[in-house]
């Protein structure tokens, strides 16, 4: 009697192996979540660990200079970290062949094939993301993350339930190669701007009395000493039809450029003043352009759906820091029936990545809104088709060497943004995008906090969140003083 | 002590967990079950591991994943009521290492502060856990033989509970229980399982006067399509109790509770705007009653993505996940999904501006009426008898008003008719009642106290609720 259970057990065993079952081929690719089939990805990603709903085990063959497979007893595929880093060490610059089987009860299935080109080109190593749930024009406890791209770790830069839950905003690095510097709006009655150039760390106050407001959206320049900023006054406001829900407008917005070294603020009559509303600035990546989003100004919210901003270049000597005396139509979006916003101009000099929509400021609850890429020396703009997805894409980066843009898309559910990326090659085609990888690919799924302004840097933000609790608390502020530009 | 006295402490012992039981379930039943509705707990790796990122990982995890069986009647009381029992058990064994005459009857002093605390929906069963577990810890230490040992153990124990002790002083401040907002909880709670007879009931007594009893009757009646023939029936804090205004310090519940009417109104931006500020303000910025309410959202607006997205959520839960699943089963068939009419014209509204977005709902969406009858009712609560007249005109007549006009309509429209204009004309072009007509003239004879439900006896006498 004894034998029974033993044989019992023997023959479940026998059962459940692999090898057993009917063996079905599917000519689709596998429904895997995410969606990581054909894709070029950067030989420095964490494991592209994913999920196939359904499935009670999966074996991936994967065929590229050698030949590696991975097998999982349940519906989730984790590649053990070691033997994913020894695999893309040796497959940098390859094309890998992938074959997929799941077992669906006691049948397996085979799907089609698919690829993965594993880049050689690295992706900067961090990226900051912020952590708020996305009815964000309100907020209860929001944070900024950390995460390191080659693992799954995280660290927290800053967290609002340690500054009063004051909003934490535009964690944003420089780009090139000079020393990381970076800044953070931390709002509230004890906050400021958080400026951190090679390590020091310092607490600005970028309002003045002749400024229409503190610095919000911007960036620094490469060499870290300069900042061009918009003073928008953002105002939430919601949508009573039923196909967008929120909308954010200027009240007001002008341009200031902050001289991080001499401690100043200051302006030009070309982008600041009343008759047009001035936002998202960015360098261009010689440093000597500012490229902007400039809309006539409209009574707000009565005319929020007539406001179509255009894209401007104003240029910018580093020796003065002074702005230029002339402003540039770059595109006219408005001429299109469209609106520019977050242009961003790659290391390399060569494109503007841009966000569209079908007007405003603040296309990321707009459905429409599609990123392209507009080519600077030949006017060229490309709508990015198959980069785009069914929802918002926008908040973008470039990475450090211009080989990987990041962005956060709402493709998935039209709520929640991810961040995804894209390789850019030197012509300027972008491949198809894929999201971080997470060490549960359900993660997404259980999280009730959107990925919000994604951005790549190199090396890791010299400050946590318990030095931001302190900068908030404690550290003393630093009033930029405002000067005006001479003629 | 005696084994008399053991024998009584014992039975007074008993007594009292009795009475923490009745006092539960049959006094505060839906304080209890509001722990449910601020709460959410999924059967998901990620989701899991989350609590490990936190401080007291176990005492969380064991209390939420208990929590959501509080939607079960009666789970709460006896759940809530067994971890107290444990707390007692090791507050006893502590007060009696410390040589206590009375250790039974003693315990029972910090149960009963922690059995108050328990009473708020904001805090977590799992704070009664870990504080059953931090007590027993205590109690195991003490058996510690080496002194210098046990000592140094008691310090870190205590340096260890400063943060939980820090969050029972915290709960402690939170809304006290009451029955007011028993009677709040509980008509809020049976909206949720749909029982709107039971709603429509309790919103007529509504023996406290609230704000969320009125307004969840007025959902009651605009769910069968009758705001205006009950809404003078009960007590109506002017037009507070339609719609439940989205603002800073407004408390989680009620943020929740507004969405009820933004969504029949088929006002789905603000709805989901404040389903989505209920949950980033409930205790822990999650609740499963929210992702439903979202998902709904979803659902009718036609955004199929999102709702998929909150359904899979659900799916992942002990007791939502059948109607889940059911949801995602719909979503899969091309016959599930409703026939969304996206003709509702587009314009921007300030947050809790109603009259604007109720007026863009009734006058360009071809499924307006409710809100319609909102925005009647509204005008008319407020007293803006101007309003009204043009909102009826406007919205009302020609779509609305083909059989018998509300009641509440007609006595209003009586009171804006033009002096200059044949009243036969007007009555008739209105479909004013020969009783509305003779019930007026009663009225204005002195007769008032006959038409206590009458709009003209609420203009004269309705003053703003305190």
């Amino acid at each position: 009697m004894k034998r029974v259970p033993i044989l019992w057990l023997l023959f479940l065993i026998l059962t459940s192996c692999a090898g057993g079952g009917v063996l079905n081929t599917s000519e689709l690719v596998p429904p895997m979540q995410p969606d990581y089939t054909d894709i070029t990805f950067p030989a420095n990603i964490a494991p592209l660990n994913f999920k196939l709903e359904g499935a009670d085990a999966l074996e991936l063959e994967i065929c590229g200079s050698h030949a590696y497979r991975f097998k999982s007893g349940g519906p989730t595929l984790r590649f053990p970290m070691k033997k994913w880093k020894a695999m893309l060490t040796q497959e940098a610059g390859n094309t890998l062949q992938l074959s997929l089987s799941a077992r669906m009860g006691r049948e397996w299935v085979r799907y089609a094939p698919f690829t993965w080109d594993v880049s050689a080109d690295s992706l900067d190593r961090y990226l900051s993301y912020r952590l708020i749930e996305p009815a964000y024009e309100v907020w209860n406890v929001l944070s900024i993350e950390e995460r390191d791209i080659e693992t799954f770790e995280t660290r927290l830069l800053a967290d609002n339930t340690r500054t009063e839950g004051a909003c934490i905003n535009c964690h944003t690095a420089n780009r090139g190669g000079g020393a990381q510097t970076s800044f953070m709006h931390v709002r509230g009655s004890k906050g400021g701007t958080l400026y951190s150039r090679d390590g020091q760390m310092r607490k600005l106050n970028t309002a003045t009395d002749s400024t229409a407001g503190a610095a919000v959206y911007g960036e620094i320049s490469a060499d870290g000493r300069y900042g061009i900023f918009t003073t928008a006054d953002i105002r939430p406001i919601l949508h009573s039809g039923r196909e967008n829900k929120l909308e954010v407008f200027d009240a007001s917005s002008d341009l200031i450029l902050l001289d991080f070294d001499q401690g100043t603020v200051s302006d030009s009559p070309l982008v600041k003043g009343a008759e047009f509303q001035e936002t998202f600035p960015c360098w261009s990546a010689d440093g000597r352009t500012v490229y902007f989003c400039r809309s006539k100004a409209l009574p707000q919210p009565a005319g929020t759906f007539d406001m179509h901003y255009d894209l401007y270049a104003i240029g910018f000597d580093p020796s003065t820091g002074r702005l230029g005396d002339t402003l540039q139509l770059v595109i006219d979006a408005a001429a299109a029936g469209k609106s520019i916003s977050f242009p961003k101009c790659s290391p390399d000099g060569k494109y503007i990545l841009l966000t569209v929509s079908d007007y405003g400021t603040f296309p990321i609850w707009h459905r429409e809104t599609d990123l392209w890429l507009y080519e600077i020396e030949t006017g060229a703009v490309s709508r990015l088709d198959g980069v785009n997805g069914k929802y918002s894409d926008s908040y973008h980066c470039w990475s450090s060497t211009g080989r990987w843009i990041c962005w956060a898309s709402k493709r998935d559910d039209r709520l929640y943004g991810k961040p995804y990326f894209a390789h850019v090659s030197a012509d300027g085609t972008v491949s198809k995008p894929f999201v971080l990888p997470q060490k549960d690919p359900d993660s997404y799924l259980t999280t009730l906090k959107s990925y919000n302004i994604p951005e790549l840097y190199r090396f890791p933000e010299s400050y946590d969140a318990s030095f931001v609790r302190r900068f908030y608390s404690g550290m003393e502020m630093e009033n930029m003083q405002y000067t005006r530009q001479c003629k | 002590m005696s084994a008399r006295a053991g024998k009584s402490s014992i039975r007074a012992v008993t007594l009292f967990f009795v009475a923490v039981w009745a006092v539960f379930q049959f006094a505060f039943p839906y304080h209890l079950v509001m722990k449910e509705r601020y709460d959410l707990f999924l059967a998901a790796g990620s989701w899991i591991a989350g609590y490990f990122q936190k401080p007291a990982p176990l005492s969380f995890l064991a209390g939420d994943w208990l929590t959501q069986f509080f939607l079960i009647p009666g789970v709460a009381a006896l759940i809530i009521v067994a971890f107290l029992v444990i707390l007692w058990d090791g507050f006893r064994h502590l007060f009696a290492s410390f040589g206590a005459r009375h250790p039974a009857l003693g315990a029972l002093l910090p149960v009963v502060a922690v059995a108050f605390i328990m009473l708020s929906p904001e805090v977590p069963l799992a704070l009664l856990i870990g504080t059953c577990f931090a007590v027993w810890l205590a109690v195991a230490i003490l058996r510690i033989p080496r002194k210098p040992l046990r000592y140094l153990a008691l310090a870190a124990l205590v340096v260890l509970l400063i943060p939980s002790a820090r969050s029972l002083c915290t709960a402690a401040r939170i809304q006290q229980p009451g029955l007011e907002r028993e009677n709040d909880y509980r008509i809020y709670f049976n909206a949720c399982l749909d029982q709107w007879d039971k709603v429509e009931k309790m919103g007529a007594r509504n023996p406290y006067e609230s704000i969320v009893v009125s307004y969840y009757y007025n959902i009651s009646l605009a769910r069968k399509g009758q705001l205006p023939e009950g809404l003078l029936k009960a007590y109506q804090p002017t037009y507070h109790g339609l719609f439940i205004p989205v603002k800073p310090g407004v408390a989680c519940f009620r943020l929740m509770a507004s969405t009820d009417a933004l969504y029949l109104a088929g006002d789905y931006a603000q709805a989901q705007h404040s389903a989505m500020l209920g949950m980033t303000f409930s205790p822990r910025q999650r609740s499963a009653a929210m992702i439903k309410a979202l998902s709904d959202i979803a659902f009718a607006n036609g955004d199929y993505d999102t709702a998929r997205r909150y359904l899979k959520m659900l799916s992942l839960t002990a007791l939502y996940k059948k109607w889940a699943r059911e949801g995602l089963q719909l979503l899969d068939t091309e016959a599930g999904r409703l026939a969304i009419k996206n003709d509702c014209r587009d314009i921007l509204v300030q947050h809790n501006d109603y009259r604007t977005s109720l007026a863009n709902i009734a006058a360009t969406s071809s499924d307006g009426k409710t809100a319609t009858d909102y925005l009647l009712c509204l005008d008319l609560l407020d007293k803006d008898l101007l309003q009204f007249r043009q909102d009826y005109d406007h919205l009302y007549k020609g779509r609305y008003d083909m059989g018998a006009v509300p009641v509440l309509y007609q006595e209003a429209l009586l009171m804006t008719f033009d002096a200059d204009s044949s009243p036969a004309d007007q009555l008739t072009a209105y479909g004013i009642s020969r009783t509305t007509l003779d019930n007026c003239t009663e009225f204005l004879r002195g007769h008032e106290k006959r038409f206590p439900q009458s709009y003209w006896f609420y203009h004269k006498y309705a003053q703003p609720a305190q």
